[in-house]
């Protein structure tokens, strides 16, 4: 007697859960292109590690590791932050959702303020982008990356606003989503971003 | 009593709570990788532990924070693969370049 199999139909629960992105396809592919140029900064800056090794292995040591940890720190708590905000308003709490973007948006302004700090202090010990090939891609991939930030952070003033004024509910919150997803990204970026450029020599 | 149990209760799912928890990880996970920074000589074996360190965050991040564990698996596959390959990428490099350093 043949064995009578389950399809899975359109329909089904588990299904529908796993057919769903978080955001929008459109977001999604800005975040993929935008993974790709970090990508690519991430592969010269390791081809000119293996050409210049000696400048690549002391330039680690010359710049700043507790602005770098702070940086990781906020960066971490903001997208914590954000993860809170899209739970709370899949709950539909309007009111804890702006308070847990404020924060992100707070996060992401005391990230650009650690930042300047960190800019500032290499200025005072004589450290530029010409100082030599390691500092050269350090400032290139800091500054592309604090500009990713600053675009995050008026995205999520963007979303918070239009969340105070009731476009975003429980069942549609897409555009929050696509900024809480680039909040992500910029953060995961930044997890490779910090060994990379502070730890690892 | 009752109140103060109840506050306690709280704080206690409060902490437990599965993102709180994750942020935690990540938080205390970041503050060892940044210690191997303070290390005179760079081994290779730190530079492994760093990036296996990094591999673990992203994929805490992509997972939760992101919310793609229950997501497409083609979006989630791609994502991770990105992290996974290019963090090799950077521990093998830096490796080859302590390795090649060290025996000048």
């Amino acid at each position: 007697m043949p064995t009578v199999k389950t399809v899975p139909t359109l329909l089904d629960d588990k299904n529908k859960v796993h057919a769903k992105i978080p955001g929008s396809v459109a977001a999604w592919v800005f975040i993929y292109a935008e993974l790709t140029e970090f990508g690519f900064f991430f592969i010269a800056f390791l081809l000119a590690k293996i050409y210049y090794p000696v400048e690549f292995y002391e330039g680690p040591a010359q710049i700043p590791i507790t602005t770098g940890l702070l940086n990781t720190l906020v960066l971490l708590s903001s997208s914590f932050f954000v993860s809170r905000a899209m739970q709370a308003i899949k709950r539909d709490e309007k009111n804890t959702t702006l308070f847990w973007l404020v924060l992100t948006i707070f996060a992401g302004l005391t990230y650009c303020g650690i930042k300047t700090w960190e800019y500032q202090l290499n200025e005072q010990a004589g450290i530029g982008p010409r100082t030599n090939y390691y500092f050269a891609s350090y400032y290139y991939i800091t500054f592309n990356h604090l500009l990713h930030v600053l675009i995050g952070t008026c995205t999520i003033i963007f979303v918070t606003l239009l969340t105070a004024l009731g476009y975003y509910n429980k069942s549609n919150h897409e555009g929050l989503e696509s900024a809480a997803s680039y909040w992500h990204m910029i953060d995961l970026v930044w997890i490779l971003i910090f060994p990379l450029l502070y730890v690892l020599r | 009593m009752q109140l103060k149990m109840n506050k306690y209760q709280q704080a206690k799912n409060y902490l437990t709570e599965k993102t709180f928890s994750i942020w935690l990880r990540l938080v205390g996970l970041t503050l060892i990788s940044a210690s191997f920074a303070e290390t005179n000589k760079p081994i290779v074996i730190s530079t492994i532990f760093v990036c296996v360190i990094v591999i673990i965050k992203g994929r805490w991040i992509i997972d939760e924070f992101m919310g793609l564990k229950h997501a497409a698996p083609l979006n989630r596959k791609i994502v991770k693969c990105y992290f996974y390959g290019m963090t090799t990428i950077v521990g093998l490099t830096v490796a080859y370049s302590q390795t090649s350093f060290q025996s000048i």
